[in-house]
């Protein structure tokens, strides 16, 4: 059997930080494990030798330099699709709670500004998206009037329940807002629309 | 003032502890690092606030626990247990003047203790839950052998004490790499031999460090049952750290970057305790046959000490509490 490793680590994991993690918190997460790893440290020795420290400082300085940049750091997260595993408990924990959100209906949100590469973009990631801002499906629906079963369904692609595409882009264009994203790049990018509009520019 | 007569065969006033003994193990990788400094100070600390506590020297060659107590030579050490049928645990301790302040030596135990057979360790390790007290604190010594890793690895909580050197620091990882290794003796032949090529051999071909946490991480991925399993076993390993002899600022970040470093390396909980102070008044109490504990109330150490008992007393009770709680 190979002992070289299979699993490879998310950049939270390097940082030993969780998906929701504020740019501050990656800053001090840094910070701490820069001077952990750095040469000489105690804390590290006999446990690694000089290439893998060096290497293991690399990876930190990696992480670091994505998630503490907004724009990559979506990038990242959209490859990554990090939520994969904790959404449905969140998802009954958000249905089962009494919304707190309306007692602050101004809660600053994260405005995040999407590279003009931007192309595609999936229901699932629009989600991660969402989670990553800390928002509830139910406070959005609080906050746009927008069904419930209309934002699940942007969430999900499930194209049986979408309303007529005027009224779905007008739900999908309020949704992007609530979570921070540019409403018109985000209805061209909705890949579950982009097939059926025919009429979008070809490469 | 001598404050710490012997008080031998004097029964404790105090009553029985209602629950079994919360068990602590003091060890340390290296020698030398205030092991038993540690563990007698907590013991102080302890009995100071109102607990039942009976130190037990397990350090079997180098056992001073009683010297550290202000004690004389004690007159029962522990192989009688070993060497009478029908002894009573409770009979064996001697008290300081503080009569919820007790010892069991292992002093002049050198030659039938350092080889405990495995049948000897067992009966010890039975009594032991038998002591009446609220704490139980176990001097084990330096080192990695057997003795050590199952007298730690029995225990409710393990305490490792080290002291801000690269050869401390490095025995340390090494005994919590034998303690990995020993608690997953259970599992089969050719696991068991992944595992200690992981923790033993250094990977100069990849550049991706392959850890006890990788593995696990892997095996996650592949075959998620066996790894619960596996967490399962690990589960069972309390780690506590205290970093001890600290000199200089820097050093006292020490503590925190071991757990982090563990964390990442292990997958293992070290819980910080905190860490102490070097301080020579500690040589000069020995000198002088005092306990630095109650010599120097209000120093930083003394302070600490009170903290990290007031925190491992309500540890023990969220534990009974929980314990309680559960439906019979």
């Amino acid at each position: 059997m190979s002992l070289e490793s299979k699993y490879k680590q998310t950049y939270y994991e390097v940082l030993s930080i969780s998906h929701d993690a504020t740019t501050a918190d990656v800053i001090d997460a840094y910070g701490k494990l820069k001077l952990i790893f750095q040469p000489e440290s105690l804390a590290t020795y006999s446990l690694y030798s000089e290439d893998e420290l060096k290497h293991l400082r690399e990876q930190i300085e990696d992480a670091y330099q994505t998630l503490s940049d907004k724009h990559k750091r979506f990038e990242y997260d959209a490859e990554v699709n990090p939520n994969q595993i904790a959404s449905p408990k969140e998802e009954l924990e958000s249905i089962d709670k009494p919304e707190k959100i309306q007692l602050q209906p101004s809660k600053p949100i994260n405005k995040i500004t999407m590279p003009d590469s931007f192309k595609q973009i999936s229901g699932k990631a629009l989600k991660d998206i969402r989670k990553s801002q800390n928002i509830s499906l139910k406070s959005i629906a609080s906050q746009t009037k927008v069904s419930l079963e209309y934002l699940e369904a942007i969430e999900s692609e499930n194209k049986a329940t979408f309303p007529a595409p005027f009224y779905f882009k007008s739900f999908l264009k309020q949704y992007a807002t609530a979570i921070g994203l540019d409403p018109e790049l985000v209805v061209k990018a909705y890949i579950p629309l982009q097939s059926e509009n025919p009429e979008q520019p070809k490469k | 003032m001598n404050n710490t007569k012997l008080s031998h065969g004097k029964p404790s006033t105090i009553p029985a502890a209602k629950h079994p003994p919360q068990i602590w193990a003091v060890a340390s990788g290296k020698g030398g690092v205030g092991k038993s400094f540690v563990s007698t100070n907590l013991g102080m600390a302890l009995a100071q606030q109102g607990k039942k506590v009976v130190l037990v020297d397990l350090d079997f060659g180098s056992a001073n626990i009683h010297t550290f107590l202000g004690l004389a030579n004690p007159k029962t050490t522990l192989s009688s247990l070993l060497n009478q049928s029908s002894i009573n645990i409770n009979d064996l301790v001697e008290y300081t003047t503080k009569d919820n302040l007790g010892l069991i030596s292992g002093a002049g135990d050198h030659l039938q203790m350092a080889n405990l057979a495995h049948f000897q360790k067992l009966k010890i390790m039975r009594n032991i839950s038998q002591i009446e007290a609220d704490f139980v604190i176990l001097d084990l010594g330096a080192g990695t052998s057997f003795n050590t890793l199952d007298f730690f690895l029995y225990a409710d909580q393990a305490l490792l004490t080290v002291i801000p050197e690269p050869t401390s620091i490095e025995n340390a990882y090494r005994l919590i790499k034998s303690l990995l290794s020993r608690q997953l003796k259970g599992l089969p032949e050719n696991t068991k031999e992944i595992i200690n090529r992981i923790l033993t051999e250094k990977q100069h071909k990849a550049p991706e460090t392959q850890t006890f946490a990788s593995f696990l991480m892997d095996l996650q991925f592949q075959c998620p049952e066996y790894a619960n399993i596996m967490r399962e076993h690990l589960k069972n390993i309390r780690l506590n750290l205290i970093v001890n002899q600290v000199r200089e600022p820097a050093d006292s970040k020490l503590a925190v970057a071991m757990a982090v470093v563990s964390q990442k390396h292990f997958d293992i909980d070290l819980n910080v305790l905190g860490h102490l102070y070097h301080d020579n008044q500690v040589t000069h109490s020995l000198r002088e046959k005092q306990t630095y504990y109650h010599q120097y109330p209000q120093s930083k150490n003394v302070t600490s000490l009170n903290r990290i008992a007031v925190e491992m007393i309500a540890e023990l009770a969220s534990k009974h509490q929980s314990q309680t709680h559960t439906p019979s």
